[in-house]
């Protein structure tokens, strides 16, 4: 038994549910499907889509429960699903946004991540707008920049937890979450003007 | 002063993820730049204003609802009960023309092999013809080949052999 494993509060679960019992699978559902739900939401930018994604996680998770290692703690691993589906779904929304838009489509769809237009600036309430605004910010980084920035700034993990996540070195982690950083301090210069 | 720390490197103190030798040094560099002191302030407040961003609230309802499309999409189904139907059977018919399409095709080609590599022999066949008039008004016509046992027997009226060569004689041409 590893030193993770040890510490992992959810290895007795994961245990039982590679024993094929479906009610402890079901608790780890329970336990960690608001986070990998919020972490869904920033990609996705609507509930219905976000919540397809959480279901699209867990069941990924369910079927290469086999291939956990053991050697991170449930949650990373489980992080780690949700970082790499969230990035194919923004991948994959891109490619039908891109065929939409050469079939002469017009319009933005508020479902597709990245569609979602930045607040008018001189109109926005700030209160009320900035999320809005920030939000659209996240959705302009790119699948992988926003992945980090995500599991970091929103998420509160740490470098060596994200790095974990999204399976690259801690000094790959520190390069992208700079590189969106200033990329977000650049689309949102005016929420510090109008302040 | 010492050189101005990366921008990964201030964001790694701000985020406390610098262990203390190198936290200390930037902690020192930034009493003494203040580029870097506004640097810090502008990455703060961008932490600030990321940090709290609110999802919208998910109902018991939807969370048993996701879970009921995650069990049913994992749960392996029982093999349902399967009965043959018609497109099944054209299905089987399809699949049996397979090797009789290929078997077609087969002997296609090989069909247009031969007839154009044919043994130069077989194309200059002697033939040997004879006639022989008949008392009956008619010319027997002998046609037979010097390299295979075959042979042709025709009968011509003699008076339409007669017309034929009358025709030639009268052609413009």
């Amino acid at each position: 038994m590893g030193a993770a494993e040890r510490q992992d509060p959810d290895a007795e679960l994961v245990a039982r549910a590679l024993a094929n019992d479906a009610d402890a699978f079901a608790q780890l559902y329970e336990r960690h499907r608001e986070r990998v739900y919020r972490v869904a939401y920033r990609f996705a930018h609507n509930k219905p889509d976000a919540l397809d994604l959480c279901q699209e996680v867990f069941v990924r998770a369910y079927q290469s429960l086999s291939s956990f290692k053991r050697q991170a703690r449930f949650s990373t691993w489980l992080t780690r699903i949700a970082s790499n589906t969230c990035v194919d779904f923004v991948r994959q929304a891109k490619v039908r946004r891109a065929g939409e838009l050469d079939e002469g489509a017009t319009g933005t769809d508020e479902r597709i991540p990245g569609g979602a237009a930045p607040a008018d600036p001189a109109n926005a309430p700030l209160q009320k707008e900035a999320r809005a605004a920030i939000d659209a910010a996240i959705a302009q980084l790119s699948p992988e920049h926003r992945a980090v920035f995500v599991l970091h700034a929103v998420e509160g993990m740490t470098y060596q937890e994200v790095a974990d996540a999204v399976g690259c070195p801690i000094g790959t982690v520190m390069s992208r979450l700079h590189y969106a950083r200033k990329r977000l301090q650049g689309l949102l210069a005016w929420l510090k003007k109008k302040d | 002063m010492s050189k101005c720390p990366s921008g990964e490197r201030l964001g790694a103190y701000l985020d406390g993820e610098l262990a203390d030798p190198a936290a200390q040094a930037v902690a020192d560099h930034l009493e003494a730049c203040p580029t870097c002191a506004a640097e810090l302030d502008a990455l703060r407040e961008l932490k600030q204003l990321t940090s709290d961003l609110a999802v919208p609230e998910v109902t018991d309802d939807e969370w048993v609802a996701t879970w009921q499309a995650i069990a049913a999409r994992v749960t392996p189904a029982a093999p349902a009960r399967h009965t043959a139907g018609l497109w099944d059977t054209v299905r089987l018919w399809r699949l049996a023309l397979v090797p009789a399409a290929a078997a077609a095709l087969f002997a296609l080609a090989i069909g247009v092999w031969g007839m154009y590599n044919v043994p130069p022999q077989a194309q200059a066949h002697e033939v040997v013809v004879e006639s022989v008039e008949t008392a009956a008004g008619f010319t027997s016509m002998y046609y037979h080949s010097t390299d295979a046992d075959v042979t042709i027997i025709t009968l011509v009226p003699a008076d339409t052999q007669e017309a034929a060569q009358t025709d030639e004689s009268t052609d413009p041409l």
